[in-house]
């Protein structure tokens, strides 16, 4: 991907989020794209929260997800089915959750891997 | 009643952490007296641990001669403001810290008064800017270095211990605070010493091995090294012995089947063995925090994970901190009936040179783990485990524990460096070969040396 997709991508998402970062780590690497305050439903806490995305082989796939690692639900548990993963020099909270993909919205992407905080509480 | 004194803190020591290449570029700088005193600014991230913060290295700026302004003989270096300025300036934009090197060119350095001026002068002002990192200046001697660090405006409880060259075998610049118990050589390294080197006791009590992972592969290393006499070793594993483990986990027995903590294993092996051997052991899965900050105390990791992503993760850390990483991993193919494919490899990674993601842990093998076994997978009670032969698991530790053993003691006198041995295990056939180049574009070695997210 080139820099000037790489910046289309970040725009769309600080337009739909209120903020996005590019915090890819060099030039071969996926695009990372930071966003740092996104809403979650209740019962999830914090919210907002911090979200990292990860742009690989995009948008053949859809994007990776990865959450604070204290998000938490009703249970004060992390999602169901999580994993760590340390990306950027901290461990971030990725998740099970599917959900058909095609096309090449990077909003969309992200706000179907958030609807994982909607349908389910814990 | 007499006022009471204030109770000062404990010291914080500070390390300096960097790769052999840049070490030798700033050596051949501020080593080159032909004009008189020369010097530098190193430009370092920071990974701060319990009781020390560790200064990685990861650019350096010599001063260039257009700024530089000697006495008559040379002995007194000082330089315009405006390179300062410029160094401050590139420290600022990367989150770094500057930390000022120059060379007397003798052993047991001491910082003169000329020194010491300009010290205050310089990093009173630095140290306020770069609040919270802390910056200061480093004398190199031979072999030996003195430093004096700054933090928030102020000098005082910062304490400098050593420069650590991260290459095999790794080379401690030590400092005159650097307080090394002078301890007897342990009689049951005898042999051992007889083999390797009166030195290599010392070493070895002295360094810090993380093992990732202690059942099939990692319970033969934590073994191993602990006969060898690594004086500090940080098992990690978040998991309970099952009956499935007891086929290949050295040290387990049938009452510890569900039970015991393969950590909780590793350390009666460690300790069984000697117990003066510090074990601090964390049973969570990295990279949670604990096993974050647990690792960072690691001289050498010992990556010893059957997920590729696992592995990956432990390989950028390792990356980000300048630690070396020796990885082992072995895929048995069978045909239900029969072996098809046994096949093995260790690959030592160093700071500086190609890691696993410049090679072997590709963006095609990671997402084809994430389909057919995504993450998650393995904690599944059904999932089917993996075949293993506790036989060829231990031919894999064998050698990764040969590799640490050289990255600490130098035994191989550069015979192993960074290297990768490939194993049959239909065979035995080991074969060693040389590391690939580092691969443009590697997202690890992008992180190479960046410590702590600027965010902590």
């Amino acid at each position: 991907m080139d820099q000037g997709d790489r910046e289309s991508l970040v725009r769309a998402l600080a337009e739909a989020f209120g903020a996005a970062v590019d915090v890819t780590p060099g030039d071969g690497a996926a695009p990372h794209i930071l966003l740092p305050s996104v809403e979650l439903p209740e019962p999830w806490t914090p919210s907002p929260t911090r979200a990292l995305t990860v742009f690989e082989d995009w948008p053949r796939t859809r994007p990776l997800f990865f959450v604070d690692e204290q998000v938490i639900g009703e249970n004060g548990e992390p999602p169901r089915s999580h994993h760590s993963k340390y990306l950027l020099g901290e461990s971030w909270r990725g998740f099970s959750f599917n959900f058909p993909w095609s096309g090449d919205d990077p909003v969309r992407a992200v706000q179907l891997w958030l609807t994982r905080f909607t349908v389910e509480r814990s | 009643m007499p006022p009471v004194a204030p109770r000062r803190p404990p010291a914080r020591y500070v390390d300096l952490r960097i790769t052999r290449a840049l070490f030798e570029g700033v050596r051949s700088h501020v080593e080159n007296f032909t004009r008189g005193e020369e010097a530098g600014f190193l430009l370092c991230s920071l990974s701060r641990l319990a009781e020390r913060d560790v200064l990685l290295a990861n650019e350096w700026h010599p001063v260039p001669d257009s700024a530089i302004a000697r006495n008559a003989n040379g002995s007194v270096l000082s330089w315009s403001s405006e390179f300062n300025s410029e160094v401050l300036q590139r420290a600022v934009d990367l989150g770094s810290t500057a930390v000022l090197v120059h060379s007397h060119g003798c052993p047991g350095p001491a910082f003169s008064d000329d020194d010491r001026r300009n010290e205050r002068g310089l990093f009173a002002a630095f140290s306020r800017i770069l609040d919270p990192l802390l910056t200061g200046t480093l004398l190199l001697g031979r072999g030996d270095a003195c430093g004096s660090f700054w933090a928030a405006g102020g000098h005082g409880g910062l304490v400098f211990r050593r420069i650590v060259v991260v290459d095999a075998p790794l080379e401690i610049w030590h400092s005159g605070d650097d307080r090394i118990t002078a301890s007897p050589s342990r009689a049951r390294l005898a042999r051992q010493t007889l083999a390797i080197g009166p030195a290599s006791d010392a070493k070895l009590r002295d360094a810090a091995v993380g093992v990732v992972g202690v059942s099939g592969g990692g319970s033969h290393v934590v073994q191993q090294l602990a006969h060898q006499g690594v004086g500090t070793l940080i098992p990690i594993d978040d998991q309970f012995l099952d009956e499935t483990n007891l086929g290949r986990h050295v040290g387990a027995t049938a009452a510890d089947i569900d039970h015991t903590l393969k950590v909780d294993i590793a350390k009666r092996v460690i300790n069984g063995i000697d117990e003066s051997i510090e074990v601090r052991a964390v049973a969570e899965r990295f990279p949670s925090r604990e096993t974050i900050a647990a690792l960072k105390e690691a001289d050498v990791v010992v990556s010893c994970l059957d997920r590729f992503d696992a592995r990956e993760d432990v390989n950028a850390f390792c990356r980000r901190y300048l630690i070396p990483l020796v990885d082992i991993g072995m895929t048995i193919r069978s045909t239900g009936e029969k072996l098809a494919r046994a096949d093995g490899q260790v690959i030592v990674s160093m700071p500086g040179r190609a890691c696993l993601r410049c090679f072997f842990l590709t963006d095609s093998l990671l997402a084809r783990e994430r389909r057919e076994r995504p993450p998650g997978y393995d904690e599944n009670p059904d999932a089917v485990g993996d075949p293993q032969v506790v036989s060829m698991n231990g031919v894999l530790a064998s050698e990764a524990c040969n590799s640490v053993l050289d990255i600490v003691t130098g035994y191989s006198n550069g015979r192993r460096v960074a290297r990768q041995w490939q194993y049959d295990g239909r065979t035995g056939e080991l074969l060693s070969g040389d590391l690939p180049s580092r691969r443009a574009g590697c997202p690890a070695c992008a992180e190479e040396g960046q410590g702590d997210p600027r965010s902590a």
